[in-house]
């Protein structure tokens, strides 16, 4: 069954059909909550708000766009929303993974990466350092490299979900890359390639 | 080698990293199901409650203001600020009569004044009793009585009142006296 068949369904008040669409896109509408806010259980939150206004709106849903983008769409702007409610969200975020547990775990799980403790500790520490620098980037350069990074979606979607061109959204990620290793030459790190 | 690129978007990937709590699909679904049912009464009696403020309002309205306009007679008015009116002849042989009109500021319970009218007992203008307030004679129908009926009334019996002895009036100052001691 077609996302498009799923959606005629949806349209009728059937229910089942929309939650078969919530599960196919419920990651990506995730993922990208997750960049916008920092936070899983806001991200969980603007999600679901992002599916149940995509079900009010399905009468205005035309098909130019896949269903995929266009939830998207509506997730980002809720997600966008949210990050604009939450005062001390660049607080929060920091305090979530601060030595960046998830990095450390990744870390663990390339052994290639730790060929002694040493270099284990460099290493986490750079990346302690890289996850700053992600944070500290203003919010258009910081959206594009994580949504782009994220895997998740081609930056056509990213595009459309930011409301830009996918060219600038080319641009904004190579510049944040450019800043970010700027800012870690001026802190004495040296690029390893 | 890893380059800085690399690691930044690994960075970057790791902080986007992670899938939403189990039952996520349902969780939206049952949201879908619920929420009208939560929210249709409150779009229901907003509107309703609007109209019913909105209604009663203008009810009140209306019944101040007529309260104020019988406090307030528009021909009282009228007349207290006419210069020929302050004064109407009374003639006892025509029928018409100097009376004074005394024009009475009406206040508001706050002090304000909300307009002028004229007291009970003055007269507004000058009036022709005989043809002005004439009223037409009532006519009634002629009573008429039978003979038989009038022979049938009995005569009501005579009260007999017996006079007031002395005695009582002795008994009344015994008890008098009693109360005094």
């Amino acid at each position: 069954v077609t996302d498009a068949e799923l959606v005629a369904l949806a349209r009728q008040g059937d229910h089942r059909a929309f939650g078969e669409l919530v599960t196919r896109h419920q990651a990506a509408v995730y993922r990208a909550a997750l960049a916008a806010v920092g936070s899983p259980a806001e991200a969980e939150e603007a999600a679901q708000d992002a599916f149940v206004r995509a079900y009010r709106r399905l009468g205005s849903f035309r098909g130019d766009a896949s269903f995929k983008t266009w939830v998207l769409t509506i997730a980002w702007n809720q997600a966008i929303n949210r990050r604009r409610g939450m005062a001390r969200w660049l607080t929060r975020s920091s305090k979530l993974e601060p030595d960046g547990p998830a990095i450390g775990d990744a870390c663990g799980e390339l052994p290639s990466t730790a060929p002694s403790p040493e270099q284990s500790v460099i290493d986490a520490e750079l990346r302690r350092r890289i996850v700053e620098e992600i944070r500290a980037l203003s919010p258009k350069l910081r959206d594009a490299l994580l949504l782009a990074q994220s895997g998740e979606y081609g930056y056509n979607e990213i595009a459309a979900m930011l409301g830009t061109a996918p060219g600038t959204i080319k641009w904004r990620v190579s510049e944040a890359r450019r800043r970010i290793k700027e800012r870690l030459g001026k802190r004495g790190y040296d690029d390893v390639g | 080698m890893t380059t800085w690129d690399d690691r930044i978007d690994e960075a970057a990937r790791r902080l986007t990293e992670g899938r939403p709590r189990t039952g996520f699909a349902t969780r939206v679904v049952a949201r879908l199901e619920d929420r009208p049912l939560r929210w249709s009464p409150a779009w229901l009696l907003a509107p309703a409650a609007a109209a019913l403020v909105i209604l009663i309002t203008v009810v009140a309205r209306e019944q101040t203001s007529e309260v104020a306009r019988r406090a307030m007679p528009s021909t009282s008015t009228d007349i207290a600020l006419a210069p020929d009116a302050g004064n109407a002849r009374f003639d006892p042989d025509t029928a018409t009569t100097d009376v004074r009109v005394e024009p009475a500021v009406v206040q508001r319970a706050g002090g304000g004044p909300i307009g002028v009218v004229v007291m009970a007992d003055s007269v507004a203008a000058a009036v022709d009793l005989e043809t002005d307030l004439a009223v037409a004679p009532l006519e009634l129908p002629p009573v008429t009585a039978s003979a038989a009926l009038v022979e049938a009334l009995e005569e009501p019996p005579a009260l007999a009142v017996e006079p007031l002895g002395i005695a009582a009036l002795e008994m009344l100052e015994t008890a008098l006296a009693a109360t005094k001691e």
